[in-house]
């Protein structure tokens, strides 16, 4: 085919309407965008974790671990010596401030005769190699070192110590921003900073394949533990991957919103260019040559849609980098915000994503530009007619994918993404339904409520009806999108719900104290003697909260003291038979928190392997509770068992109940100055660890929060920018409106009411949609993703603004073309068609 | 300019019916139809006769329901719509009340869109010999909203007869012109036959069918020598 009159013809017929054409790209920039900024964020934090480990831990295989209070150097010198493991080094570590600067580092004290053979820190000192090294020698990342300050005023806990930079390391080398925020000393001086002489964090190995473990496992003492540190670090990097996976499913939520709009705007495009088409089909063009033309055009705006959407997607990604690392460090574990963002990985994805999408999204209007025939393109009427078929002969479709999107949420499987492919079908099914219900209401509504309403508002009613080729995907991305806010507004609704709930029969305490900032330090028995025999004081709980390695799995020990009333704050969901406190308390039985039991598929009577400072120990699961405060769950011990177990007498928080009567306020301000209170104590009133808790729960839903309105935008603009192109597409049948003798404002009022309508009818759909999402999403998604369960909470303001958000997003797009109608002359209206 | 292909045209037991709510109605019933080369028919009838369907059947955009649509040596029946598309490319020209020129290009372009479709050689000067003698040469980079009713009838007429099709079809060509104009066209339509091309014109005007060879009623489904009535 030589088609080039028919290509230019087509394209400068695109031409005519840019804003459509700028829409287009906008549906498949804003769908790209929002995925392209999920993704790389989320590569960044898994890759700068991957890069932080492989840097800091360098050849490293595994490490040698201790309870709480780390192990006896001796232990290395009997693994150099008595194991002959050469590649071995000892390390202390503790996360520490700088004086004067802000966030935290973490400091490294290595032992350099040996670390050289498990990391390459290059190491280059300030004076020159030949030079003696200073005392308390620090040396420093390459953007610290630049600064040129002589010394640093090191702080964790109590400990303070000004330490002199002795020269630096070459931090841009693995391009690991956790390098940025590292500081490395001689193992010895981190000791005595810290007063550990004579102990280690931990003792690095890389040990050759094939090393016997077990023999070397016979070596140690039972205080520690040989942990594989493939194997743990995989198991921390699966800790974020629900999360990670609730931010993928919301930004393709974002592209099947987008999708949408692709669908909305080629079929516009398709309809507001049949009566082109049909003079071309007319003349002799065939239906493959003008499919294959379209099928050209559409993929042209999907390379520049999608390279739009690479550029937005990384600048959205940097903002998004640093909310998702910061969710990481409350949720998970510590991180750096990485400053790099583009990957290739998710530049492939994208594009292949974005093109897909389109071609996808647009297929369907073009196979049915191409199905029609001259005459049916020529007829309004039969472009109206399809689309009415069209809606019919999607209800069966539409109620499969509702049936077996339902039917994957229901079947019980663990997995996490069947759930959300289910959600999405559910969605997809549902947005399908769309058109015809839309009809049916506005012909139900005309038909039951027309007289009474008037004449404008009748036509305003069938005119949404009869609109429907040109609206109905339109109105359907608005219902998808006002449903997706919905229902991730009552999701979270109902989650905050569920966490102030649980937190009013947890913290049952009036004052919660706790040491801990960076470092450790701990709360001394004098002290804790001290607050006991304060006036006002009834009793006092005290815990301590570490992550152990169990079978190379991080897991939280939670460990208290607490009197009868204070474990009465447990909301148990499943238990065993008898005297709960009595096996807590007596019976060396523990707890397990409602996440670590999906996990790890617990149940009471179950056992739990802990390793403890006597070896691997089987605890008996006494019962399952209710905890929103990690999604990686936690065991909960008594403390006079750990104390059997465990060589550590350290307490790191504590809750005093205070008698009644007494003043909450005075006894926090008399706890500070104690005699044997530490340097730096955070004390929090109930409330205010109730308010701190919630803030760190509504900061994690921050960047769901941002995904959410990123789709409300995304649908918005393609409601508004379809009504508006539906009603400047029809100045002359308004024109003539006018010519018979409506007014401007009769004409106005019917534009509003339309779009108005159309709104409402998005509305309406939503409201189902939106209910049938939060549901599936607290029921099915949660639960598989995190192992909260919680109540469902439908929170009738919520709704109310869901309605709001779709009736004045398309109300607002009625504004433009009333006041362009206002302005236009009759006469002008009737010759311009 | 040379002169344009020729070749018969005939239907035989044409039938042709549209559901209309639910109702069948017969649009062209065993309807016969022999228009030889270089013979300018036109056909009349009422609204709703069924003359833009007839047109329509002829021009490969709607297919009869039975009956044989015969054009030169290639009965249109047995052919799938591509097939139709194609011959239509090569074999017919249109007219329309409307005019119907693509919008977006200009009158050279519009002119030159047949002859690419066709693959035939796009001499610059056939097209401006072709606006010279319709006395379009100054519209040639003229997109068709700036030009009169008269001159894009005349630019449609030149699109329909540029690759010399057998068949023209004219659909009301003078419905929407003044008397002047219209007799214009019909002018111009008369050369194109000239150059030995069939043309079928419907119209309601019965000055404009008397510029035609041979005048039909089209009533009932079924075509009628005028002279009939």
């Amino acid at each position: 085919m030589s088609a080039r009159l028919v290509v230019i013809a087509l394209f400068r017929e695109l031409m005519t309407h840019p804003w459509q054409l700028v829409l287009t790209l906008f549906s498949i920039a804003a769908g790209v965008s929002v995925v392209v900024g999920v993704d790389i964020a989320n590569q960044a934090a898994l890759g700068e974790f991957e890069r932080a480990n492989q840097t800091i831990d360098g050849v490293a295989t595994h490490r040698i671990v201790g309870g709480a209070i780390g192990i006896d150097e001796r232990v290395f010198q009997q693994i150099k010596v008595g194991a002959a493991i050469r590649e071995a080094a000892p390390v202390v570590t503790a996360e520490v401030v700088i004086q004067g600067k802000s966030g935290s580092y973490r400091l490294l004290g290595i032992e350099p005769l040996s670390d050289f053979r498990i990391r390459d820190l290059q190491l280059s000192n300030a004076e020159g190699p030949e030079q003696p090294i200073p005392a308390w020698p620090l040396y420093v990342p390459q953007e610290l070192y630049d600064l040129a300050e002589k010394s640093l005023v090191l702080k964790s806990g109590r400990h303070i110590q000004q330490f002199n930079i002795a020269g630096s390391f070459d931090s841009d080398r693995s391009q690991s921003a956790s390098l940025s925020r590292l500081l490395v000393t001689d193992i010895a001086w981190a000791q005595s900073f810290l007063k550990s002489g004579g102990r280690l964090s931990h003792i690095e190995l890389n040990l050759p394949e094939g090393f016997d473990q077990s023999s070397l496992r016979n070596q140690l003492p039972d205080s520690v533990r040989l942990v594989d540190i493939g194997l743990f670090n995989n198991a921390r990097s699966d800790m974020t991957r629900a999360f990670r996976i609730n931010l993928t499913a919301l930004s393709l939520l974002a592209l099947v919103i987008a999708m949408f709009l692709i669908y909305s705007t080629v079929s516009f495009q398709v309809v507001r260019r049949r009566h082109l088409f049909a003079l071309l089909r007319a003349a002799g063009v065939t239906n493959l040559e003008l499919v294959l033309i379209l099928l050209v055009e559409v993929t042209v705006l999907a390379i520049v849609g999608t390279s739009v959407g690479l550029v937005l997607g990384s600048l959205l990604a940097n903002g998004l980098s640093a909310m998702v690392v910061e969710t990481i460090n409350a949720l998970y574990y510590s991180l750096v915000a990485p400053t790099h963002t583009a990957n290739w990985s998710s530049i492939v994805k994208a594009v292949l994503l974005g093109i897909t999408a389109t071609l996808l999204a647009s297929a369907l209007p073009i196979a049915l530009a191409g199905r029609t025939t001259v005459r049916g393109l020529l007829l309004r009427s039969a472009e109206e007619k399809s689309a009415r078929q069209l809606s019919v002969r999607a209800l069966v479709p539409a109620i499969l994918l509702f049936v077996s999107g339902l039917v994957l949420l229901i079947v019980p499987v663990e997995s996490l993404v069947i759930a959300f492919i289910g959600l999405f079908m559910l969605i997809i099914g549902l947005a399908a339904l769309t058109p015809w219900v839309v009809r049916r209401l506005c012909q139900l509504a005309s038909r039951f409520g027309g007289h009474a309403l008037g004449l404008i508002p009748k036509m305003a009613l069938l005119s949404v009806g009869a609109h429907l080729s040109r609206t109905s995907i339109a109105v359907a991305a608005l219902s998808v999108a006002v449903s997706a806010t919905l229902g991730v507004g009552l999701m979270i609704d109902s989650f905050r719900n569920s966490v102030e709930d649980w937190l009013n029969g947890y913290l049952r305490s009036d004052i919660y104290l706790t040491s801990e900032s960076v470092g450790q330090e701990f709360l001394s028995p004098n002290f804790l003697q001290q607050i006991q025999n304060l006036d006002g004081v009834a009793y006092l709980s005290t815990g301590r909260r570490q992550t152990l390695s169990a079978s190379n799995v991080p897991t939280v020990l939670f460990t208290l003291q607490t009197s009868k009333n204070g474990f009465a704050g447990f909301q148990i969901k499943k238990s065993l038979e008898g005297d709960l406190w009595k096996r807590f308390h007596s019976q060396e039985q523990v707890l397990v928190s409602e996440p670590l039991s999906r996990r790890r598929d617990l149940a009471p009577g179950d056992e739990i392997t802990l390793p403890t400072d006597h070896g691997e120990i089987d605890f008996v699961v006494a019962a399952v509770y209710y905890d929103y405060s990690s999604d990686q769950g936690l065991v909960t011990m008594d403390r006079e068992t750990y104390a059997r177990y465990f060589n550590d007498e350290l307490i790191a928080s504590a809750a005093i109940k205070i008698v009644e009567g007494a003043k909450v306020s005075s006894v926090m301000e008399t706890i500070p100055n104690l005699p044997a209170a530490p340097r730096e104590l955070f004390l929090r009133s109930n409330q205010g660890l109730r308010q701190a808790s919630l803030e760190v729960f509504d900061q994690t839903f921050r960047v769901t929060e941002i995904l959410r309105w990123l789709a409300i935008i995304v649908a918005i603009v393609g409601i508004v920018s379809a009504l508006v192109a539906l009603q400047l597409e029809r100045g002359r049948e308004y024109a003539v409106l006018r010519a018979v003798g409506f007014s401007r404002i009769q004409l106005g009022v019917q534009i509003l009411l339309e779009t108005g309508m159309t709104g409402l009818c998005a509305g309406l759909m939503a409201i189902p949609m939106g209910v049938a999402l939060a549901v599936c999403l607290i029921k099915v998604i949660n639960v598989r993703s995190f192992g909260w369960s919680m109540q469902t909470v439908i929170d009738g303001n919520l709704i109310v603004q869901a309605m709001m958000l779709a009736i004045v997003a398309a109300t607002l797009a009625g504004l433009y073309p009333a006041a362009r109608l206002w302005r236009t002359e009759i006469g002008y209206g009737l010759r311009n068609d | 300019m040379n002169s344009l292909d020729q070749a018969n045209v005939s239907l035989e037991r044409v039938c042709k019916a549209y559901d209309e709510a639910g109702i069948r109605r017969m649009v062209l019933n065993q309807l016969d139809l022999q228009v030889v080369g270089g013979e300018f028919v036109s056909i009349r009838g009422p609204s709703g006769s069924g003359k833009s369907t007839l047109l329509n059947i002829l021009g490969g955009i709607d297919r009869a329901d039975s009956g044989r649509v015969q054009i030169g040596d290639r009965n249109l029946i047995g052919l799938g719509e591509t097939e139709r598309t194609l011959f239509r490319r090569h074999h017919i020209g249109f007219v329309f009340q409307f005019f119907n020129l693509v919008p977006t290009l200009t009158v050279a372009e519009n002119l030159r869109l047949p002859l690419e479709l066709c693959k035939k050689h796009q001499n610059d000067d056939e097209v401006r010999l072709w606006l010279e003698r319709f006395s379009l040469e100054d519209r040639s980079g003229a997109y068709p909203d700036v030009l009169s009713g008269g001159e894009q009838q005349r630019v449609a007429i030149i699109r329909a007869a540029i690759h010399r099709p057998s068949l023209i079809l004219a659909d009301e060509p003078t419905g929407n012109l003044d008397a002047s104009v219209g007799g214009e066209v019909l002018q111009l339509l008369r050369e194109v036959v000239d150059q030995g091309a069939c043309v079928v014109m419907a119209t309601h005007s019965e000055k404009a069918a008397h510029a035609s060879d041979r005048r039909l009623l089209l009533k009932d489904g079924q075509l009628y020598p005028q002279s009939v009535f």
